[in-house]
């Protein structure tokens, strides 16, 4: 397979702490790759080796097939990231930040910027001194200087971080829209899965330092378990009403709750079957697992 | 690098930097001013020499340019790191240590022609306020120059040296107080060294030899400092 990315045995360690261990990512030309992990997990870590801004231990990155090494500055033309926070000379406007992007990029078209900002909505407000923006406006123009440049491959740390709801629908649409009409390869890190569900094709779990899996969102979804969700008022009877019933699949998560996996069990027969046996149905639903119920199952198993 | 140097002139700011350059001339002038007219007025002083008048401005230039060249260090590299904007800069397709060796550059050109700027002006006043006042003892001589240019043009050299010094230290631990600091040293030590000569001058093995430690200094910084920055 063609990767744009791919790191291979990385490994790194503060103080004796290993922060990141044995690493390999494979990221697929034209993917978008949800880089999942808890706090503290080396996501940051990883996303700046591949951007040499730390080296590792030992291991190495490759990217568009080139290691990566000191002397591999030339490769970063095209690469865009956003690592950590959003930093900017906080003195300069909006713009001013950008047209300095420009320069040290080597990008002439200076009309993108006028581009970049609609795209993220600053537009009004570029000649403001960065200094008085809100974290979550300095996170859109951090996108937009990640964007600006037209790069193949974006690297983006915590990117939706600090967004309102409305900010993080807009830039989803708006990664969505340059991975499908422009190709560009984006690899994310982001605590909220519920938006890497929706926008990865790829996801890589992070835990402790080492990639814990890493495969395609269908495989997720695939594997992810339907079960019928029920609440009631009476555990214990309700759960003895199952079995008399001849539903063995069903597990007892608290004093209300019970999910029967056998996917077939209909909703309308339990419900009547509560009903007529005096137990208090409070909801009833069929679900499935998310990407956070697969994302705790691993994490909790690295435990 | 040419490109790399035009870039960091612009965020330099070369207006605002030529303005202190003037302020800090002008300041040099009024300081003069005071300290001739106190010796011409005060019967119990004698009127100071051209001699040690410019050793006054050579300890004055240096004070001020050194000291600032340490503030624009702090201001254009050290806070690059702390505010964490190096970041931005070391994920573009440009050579790290070249983009910190421009920097360097701008630094070392600006404080050069600044302190030649204001040895001229600081020499030209005094001859001028000494022809149309007679504020200093003495006439001046053409013949001064011989040992004031190759005096001035030292001078400008060594503290054009000495201004890396505050990169090197404040680079240990990217601490804004510790480039600050060294650049204070730094003045301290080269007046502790040049009046135990009797030209108030370093002698040229002084010279070569601070340049030998700095460079190889500079060397290590580069290949040990610049690139870490976490």
């Amino acid at each position: 397979m063609d990767y744009i990315m791919e790191t291979a045995g990385l490994q790194k360690s503060y103080k004796g702490n290993i922060v990141v261990n044995d690493v390999n990512i494979h990221i697929p030309k034209g993917a978008v790759y949800g880089f999942v992990g808890p706090n503290g997990a080396g996501k940051s870590t990883v996303m700046k080796m591949i951007l040499n801004l730390i080296q590792p231990d030992s291991g190495e990155v490759q990217l568009f097939g080139e290691k990566v090494t000191d002397r591999s500055y030339e490769i970063f033309k095209r690469v865009g990231s956003i690592i950590e926070n959003p930093y900017f000379y906080e003195k300069m406007t909006a713009r001013q930040n950008l047209e300095l992007h420009c320069e040290y990029i080597g990008f002439p078209d200076k009309e993108r910027i006028g581009e970049v900002l609609q795209l993220v909505n600053l537009q009004n407000i570029e000649g403001k001194q960065v200094h008085y923006y809100s974290l979550g406006m300095k996170q859109r123009l951090a996108i937009a200087r990640a964007i600006l440049a037209r790069p193949e491959f974006l690297i983006l740390d915590e990117p939706i971080n600090a967004l309102d709801p409305e900010g993080i629908r807009e830039m989803r649409t708006l990664f969505q829209r340059l991975n499908q009409e422009y190709g560009t390869t984006i690899f994310i890190s982001s605590h909220i899965l519920s938006e890497v569900d929706l926008l990865a094709d790829t996801i890589g779990i992070v835990s402790h330092g080492k990639l814990l899996t890493e495969l395609p969102i269908e495989e997720i979804h695939k594997h992810q378990t339907k079960y019928v969700s029920l609440q009631v008022d009476n555990i214990t009877c309700a759960a003895a009403l199952l079995e008399s019933m001849g539903i063995k699949n069903f597990r007892v998560l608290d004093k209300e709750f019970i999910r029967i996996y056998d996917s077939d069990v209909s909703g309308k027969t339990l419900s009547k079957a509560l009903i007529e046996n005096g137990i208090g149905l409070e909801s009833l639903g069929r679900k499935h697992d998310t990407l956070e119920d697969y994302f705790f199952q691993l994490t909790e198993e690295d435990k | 690098m040419a490109h790399l140097l035009k870039l960091e002139l612009k965020k330099f700011g070369i207006v605002r930097n030529v303005l202190f350059t003037f302020a800090a001339i002008l300041f040099s002038v009024l300081f003069l001013t005071v300290s001739l007219v106190d010796s011409m007025t005060d019967p119990e002083q004698t009127k100071d020499s051209f001699d040690s008048t410019f050793l006054v401005i050579g300890l004055l230039i240096m004070s001020i340019f050194l000291i600032y060249a340490s503030v624009l260090t702090a201001r254009m590299i050290i806070t690059e790191y702390n505010q964490r904007t190096i970041t931005i800069m070391f994920s573009y397709p440009i050579n790290r240590k070249q983009l910190i060796a421009s920097k360097l550059i701008v630094i070392t050109l600006y404080t050069v022609f600044s302190m030649a700027a204001a040895y001229i002006c600081c020499c030209g006043y005094i001859v001028a306020a000494d022809k149309t006042f007679d504020m200093l003892a003495g006439s001046f001589q053409l013949s001064f120059l011989q040992t004031w240019i190759p005096s001035a043009v030292i001078s400008v050299i060594v503290c054009a040296v000495l201004s890396l010094w505050p990169f090197i230290i404040g680079m240990i631990r990217k601490s804004i107080p510790a480039t600050i600091v060294t650049s204070l040293l730094a003045v301290f030590l080269r007046q502790l060294l040049i009046s135990q000569n009797d030209a108030y001058q370093e002698s040229l093995i002084q010279i070569g030899f601070v340049m030998i430690i700095t460079i190889c200094v500079i060397y290590f910084t580069f290949k040990k400092n610049v690139p870490q920055i976490y």
